[in-house]
């Protein structure tokens, strides 16, 4: 089996870049559709129509060639690392420069975010199906449910005022402290950690409470199954007929669904950072939008998708792994 | 025993077959109320999902009478100053918003919009959805691969500045702001019809079917859907939960309809105007309350019916 | 299920994200970052730009006041301060009489890079905008339009030769009252005005300011979390005036949302701020529930004269327009059916003044107030009895023009309102107008859109009407110049033109003396309020809040605006005033807190990783 394994995961490649390379066409074209004149963008005000200027920088930007020419250009320009230059957000600067920044801040939220609800939702998950019908299961699928029904943005506001209320001192907007970069790393550490934890608390609740739901209906669906009644009569203790039998099974739609959730996550996090003034891809997103940068816009679009496209990439790997019965 | 007539539709004849099939029908429909009855939550999802639409189609009735009974109820009375922010109380049942206007007036309202977005883009949602997931799971091959990498782009786009630009191009409009939700959220269903369905073909009976001989449509219809069917319907239900959050999500961040009265618009205008700053929980406090409320509804339902459908999980 | 050693490298992983994420480490010189007295100003939008010939919104203006100097500054009673230039004068024998001055360059300021400053930066930050380069530079051009050319005397004196509209030279009225940075050539003159007006970045601002920039502040500006500043220590006012600043730092410390914003007033962990109006009055409300908070309000006129503005589109044959816009007899019907009292009472919660002329009465003997003959008071009566004098008939809920009117026989009185989503109060107004002037039978259809777009359509003229702002600089001709005809293409809104007004302006700008300027502005105020194709709805007030348990000095801003916040024309004196009171430690409780919480969290998981179900539980399956 290995070798069709290795077979189907470089097909799999494959089929990675085709979807990426839709995905940066689709992008291209997209932004070239937008309303507005995009040299208007640049020049707020002031210039006449008409004048030297407006041609000078549509020449500059390449908008004065046809639509083939300026793709080219654009994947041109994408292979050697060069984004592109932001126009209205922060005029004249170099995407890639400041992309890294708002990138690790939202890899921090969303990927300490995805880990922790991964672990910690598999595992109330785990917790309740196991404790069936008792208090302690009945009480925990109640909050499940109450946060899985909560708009993340309503929660993120709670959570703001709350703690604003509660400890004054701490902080609530922002990734860092104004003073971070003169810090030593220690402190750095350390103030990035209480500048990302209640953002962090925010984004995860729902998805700790999906991941529990779904592991939770998966494993008792499991424990319904034939072959776990064949299991307990074999003598096989409680743990190994948890963690041999029934989560291997159980893992197969929480799987898909967690995949299918790195993009929910990507894009809750959006509205998490806008509330927290997180400076992440999120917040980079929407200032784009609203200023209609779209080098910028460009730019962070490929950026998640891509990370979308990775995820699921991984999940439908790890799936196949785990689920015998799907041929390759 | 009914005659054979000459007529021009043979699906109008009501043979012995299609009898009994209605017969079944009922008595699964019964059987299926039965034991819905016998679950809490899907009960009380039940009861909140009556309330509210009773609430929506009863709204000139409810609303405060001192409010005119048109939609959108948006008359913030320019002229007439009536209070900002007071608190709740006998003339203002739930308090009142920035602008005057009498919160419990707006929820009430509201419930129309909700309720409206929730099933009309869940509608678009499912149709497109199980097009999709159904053909590419069941033909399989070149199919599966070109309607699932089309299905990965559309999953794989951030939904989020998707609908910004979306919105931005096709305007800010109720109707666009249905669409836009219709057309965002089919891939999961695709995806979970097309898992299921290649789980599905595995199977046995799928297997003797082909072996002895039935085509594609019949095989569909009688084997893969009814399998399948289930799992949509639930997820249909999900489906609204999911729309009712996008709505009220799109509306806060001020890419929906401002004068339609929603949950999510009240919730923008309030925001808007530091409800949070000065405390008036009430203007944020009932519409959110709904919003959760009506989520709950459809999520508890639609877990009740999965029970009740799938009968394996009618022992838990 | 898991991998043996997932937890192993689970922490690994989660150590060195952190770890990556802390950026080179970078340690402060001299005294430790903690005990430097710190003043933090918290702002609502992030600078857009580190070059002051693109940035466009108020922080960005008040960034480059703060880095850079004037030639003249402004004081506190809104009169010129010397700055750069310690002394001015007009040329006497040059024709015409104050088309020439003369300014004396302090010999003491030095650019931040150590470099000295004299004549010749003047020169070159003049030439450097007019001439062919006027086009490029567009960011001072109410400025630049009226310079011919500078040139260098000798080391520390320069003349500015100014010019009118047609290119002749004439006499300049505000030559003590030129809002640009000056700027350094050692570093300017490499870069081509096709790039710093719209592309240069200046990643390490350089001037003469009393604040500098450090190596990470194009870092920090491209993070818009916050930029820190430090006290220019060879600040020229020390040896010039015998003034300094006496804090170490200042923070400018942005802020997405303003509901964050006022809850770090009320912590204290920002020293001032500019509050928009329901915010201050939540802050007003908390102080009445908290009376011994350290807090200090003020609200009022903003010294920039900033006024909120509804343009009625006056562009002849532009297509998509309606050309009922330029009927006067509509626009004079609009103007008497705007219900500014609504506007500043409830949209605006009472802290603003009610508008008439496009400069606001901070202009004090410059102001023109509307009498009682010429005022348009919210009157819909009046404003219906107009429409039908005009010949504006009833069809329905509209009003139809008639068959002999001139500019479009049986059009519809039908508008739309272009509107800039993100303000919401124009939002509001939109929404008051649409509902009051359909009382009139005017139709108004406002348009949400984002501030490019609104950009876009503005500037070409695509629109019926339009809601916009204005502020000022202390010389109005920059308020007035945006109505001229010659401002049509560039910075009119409205392509407004009118012969009468354009010869006032001309007349107010020919002459440096200020009692025969007087009553050409007061004539260009009455024309325009009069045509109504700018209609003034409300003055809105700078609210500011600042704490006094950490700084003193703050002053009275009501009687001396120029003391305010909002005076970023370099040199505050409010700037100069500030004592700090104790020393303010940046407080790293909170980075050690953090440190805790970390491990904590990383050990609890840990944990969670390695529970197991109890081994002896029977096994309950449904």
């Amino acid at each position: 089996m290995a070798q069709s394994f290795r077979w189907y995961f470089a097909k799999r490649l494959i089929y990675v870049a085709l979807t990426v390379w839709l995905i940066l066409t689709f992008n291209f074209l997209l932004f070239r559709v937008m309303p507005g004149d995009v040299t208007r963008i640049v020049i707020p005000k002031g210039v006449a129509p008409g004048s030297d200027t407006f041609e000078r920088l549509s020449h500059y930007y390449g908008l004065d060639k046809s639509i083939p020419e300026q793709y080219l250009r654009y994947m041109q320009q994408l292979f050697t690392g060069h984004l592109g230059e932001s126009i209205s957000f922060s005029p004249g600067a170099d995407i890639q420069d400041f992309l890294g920044v708002y990138l690790m801040n939202t890899l921090i939220l969303v990927g300490f975010g995805t880990a922790l609800s991964i672990v910690v939702g598999i595992w109330l998950g785990r917790y309740t199906a196991w404790k069936r019908g008792q208090p302690a299961d009945r009480i925990g699928s109640a909050f499940f449910l109450v946060f899985y029904c909560m708009p993340t943005f309503l929660f993120a506001l709670l959570m703001l005022t709350l703690v604003a209320k509660v400890v004054p001192q701490w902080p609530i907007a922002g990734a860092y402290s104004p003073t971070y970069y003169t810090m030593p790393l220690l402190d750095q550490i350390g103030d990035r950690v209480v500048h990302t934890l209640v953002p962090l608390f925010a984004l995860v609740i729902e998805t700790i409470a999906t991941f529990s739901i779904i592991t939770r209906s998966s494993l008792i669906d499991v424990m319904t199954e034939e072959y776990m009644v064949t299991a307990v009569a074999k003598g096989l203790t409680a743990r190994v007929v948890l963690h041999k039998h029934a989560m291997p099974n159980a893992m197969l739609p929480v799987v898909t669904v967690v995949a299918m959730n790195v993009g929910w996550v990507l894009s809750g996090s959006i509205m998490i950072e806008m509330i927290f003034s997180y400076q992440g891809l999120g917040y980079l997103t929407y200032y784009a939008v609203t200023s209609q940068d779209y080098p910028v816009l460009q730019s962070a679009f490929m950026l998640e998708a891509i990370a979308v496209v990775l995820a699921n990439l991984i999940a439908d790997m790890m799936l196949l792994k785990l689920d015998p019965r799907v041929r390759v | 025993m009914t005659e054979m007539q000459p007529s021009r539709s043979k699906w109008l004849i009501l043979n012995e077959t299609r009898m009994e099939k209605l017969r079944l029908l009922r008595k699964n429909g019964m059987r299926i109320a039965r034991e819905y009855r016998h679950s809490l939550g899907g009960m009380i999802g039940l009861g909140i999902l009556v309330f509210f639409v009773a609430t929506a189609l009863l709204a000139p009735l409810i609303a405060s009478k001192y409010d005119t009974p048109s939609m959108p109820a948006n008359d913030i009375h320019w002229n007439d100053y009536n209070p900002s922010y007071a608190s709740p109380s006998a003339r203002y049942l739930f308090g009142t918003d920035f602008y005057g206007r009498d919160v419990y007036t707006l929820t009430i309202w509201g419930s129309r919009a909700s309720l409206i977005v929730g099933l009309l883009a869940s509608l678009i949602s499912i149709v497109l959805g199980t097009a999709v997931g159904l053909a590419a799971g069941y033909f399989g091959k070149v199919s599966d691969e070109v309607l699932m990498r089309f299905t990965d782009f559309f999953l794989v786009i951030p939904w989020f500045p998707l609908m910004i630009v979306f919105a931005s191009l096709l305007g800010r409009s109720f109707t666009n702001v249905i669409i836009v939700i219709g057309i965002t959220s089919w891939p999961s269903t695709s995806r979970i019809v097309r898992a299921q369905i290649l789980s599905i073909k595995e199977k046995a009976f799928v297997e003797r079917a082909i072996a002895v001989g039935a085509g594609s449509g019949h095989i569909i219809s009688k084997h893969i859907l009814p399998n399948v069917f289930p799992l949509i319907f639930a997820n249909t239900i999900l489906l609204v939960a999911n729309s009712i959050f996008s709505e009220s999500f799109l509306d806060f961040f001020g890419l929906g309809d401002a004068s339609v009265v929603s949950w999510g618009t009240v919730l923008e205008a309030a925001y808007e105007k530091q409800a949070f700053g000065s405390f008036a929980w009430w203007n944020i406090f009932f519409p959110g309350v709904c919003i959760i409320l009506l989520i709950m509804a459809f999520y508890l339902i639609g877990d009740a019916l999965d029970e009740v459908m799938n009968p394996k999980l009618r022992r838990r | 299920m898991w991998p043996k050693h997932a937890t192993v490298l689970g922490s690994l992983a989660i150590v060195a994200i952190l770890a990556l994420s802390a950026s080179p480490v970078r340690w402060t010189t001299g005294a430790s970052a903690a005990d430097e007295s710190t003043l933090t100003w918290g702002m609502i939008e992030a600078i857009d730009s580190l070059n002051p010939f693109i940035g466009v919104n108020d922080n960005a203006y008040i960034f480059y006041g703060l880095v850079y100097d004037y030639l003249i500054a402004v004081n506190e009673d809104m009169g010129p301060a010397p700055n750069l230039a310690l002394s001015w004068n007009i040329v006497p024998d040059a024709e015409p009489f104050g088309s020439v001055w003369e300014y004396n360059i302090t010999r003491n300021a030095t650019w931040h890079d150590g470099e000295p400053m004299n004549a010749d930066d003047v020169t070159f930050t003049v030439n450097y905008q007019v001439g062919t380069h006027y086009d490029d530079m567009w960011a001072y051009q109410p400025y630049t339009i009226l310079i011919d050319h500078a040139e260098t005397i000798d080391e520390y004196k320069v003349r500015i030769h100014f010019k009118n509209i047609t290119g002749a030279p004439a006499p300049c009225p505000f030559g003590d009252k030129l809002m640009m940075p000056i700027v350094p050539e050692h570093i300017w003159r490499d870069v081509p005005t096709s790039t710093a007006g719209f592309t240069y970045e200046n990643d390490l601002p350089i001037g003469t300011g009393p604040f500098v920039c450090t190596e990470n502040t194009k870092e920090e500006f491209l993070g818009r979390s916050a930029i820190v500043l430090h006290k220019n220590p060879n600040y020229h006012s020390k040896v010039d005036f015998n003034k300094e600043i006496q804090f170490d730092r200042l923070i400018l410390r942005f802020y997405l949302e303003p509901a964050a914003m006022l809850l770090d007033m009320q912590t204290g962990k920002i020293d001032v701020a500019l509050f928009n109006a329901p915010n201050y009055v939540s802050l007003l409300d908390y102080l009445e529930g908290n009376q011994d908070a350290p807090i200090g309000t003020y609200s009022g006129l903003t010294c920039t004269s900033y006024s909120i503005d509804l343009e009625v589109n006056q562009k002849k044959d532009a297509t998509g327009v309606n050309p009922l816009g330029r009927d006067p007899a509509v626009r004079k019907a609009m103007a008497y059916a705007v219900d500014k009292q609504f506007i500043r009472d409830h949209i605006y919660r009472g802290y603003a003044d009610l508008g008439s002329s496009i400069m606001s009465p901070i202009y004090g003997d410059l102001y023109w107030a509307p009498g009682p003959e010429e005022i348009y008071e919210y009157d819909l009566a009046k404003a219906n009895q107009t429409l039908d004098a005009a010949g504006y008939t009833w069809n329905g809920d509209i009003r139809v023009a008639s068959p002999a009117n001139p500019y479009y026989p049986g059009g519809k009185l039908s508008f739309n309102l272009i509107v800039e989503s993100g303000l919401v109060e124009d939002k509001d107004t939109a929404e008051l107008l649409m509902y009051d002037w359909a009382k009139i039978g005017i139709e108004l259809k406002p348009e949400y859109y984002e501030t490019g777009q609104w950009n876009d359509i503005v500037y070409s003229y695509a629109y019926d009407l339009t809601i916009s702002y204005w502020s000022g600089d202390p010389d109005p001709n920059y308020l007035l110049f945006i109505q001229t005809s010659y401002s049509v293409g560039g910075w009119s809104e409205n392509a407004y033109e009118n012969v009468e007004y354009d010869y006032n302006y001309t007349k107010s700008v020919e002459t440096v003396n200020p009692t025969e300027r007087t009553p050409f502005m007061l004539a260009c105020q009455e024309i325009m309020y009069r045509d109504a194709a700018f209609i003034v709805t409300v003055y809105p007030y700078g609210c500011y809040a600042w704490r006094t348990d950490t700084f003193d000095g703050w002053g009275d801003w009501g009687a001396h605006p120029g003391r305010s916040l909002s005076n970023f024309w370099t040199a505050n004196p409010l700037y100069f005033d500030l004592v700090p009171k104790g020393r303010q430690k940046i407080d790293l409780t909170m980075a050690y807190v953090g440190i805790g919480v970390g491990i904590a969290v990383a050990v609890a998981v840990v944990l969670l990783l390695r529970y197991r179900p109890p081994k002896e539980e029977d096994v309950k399956l449904p």
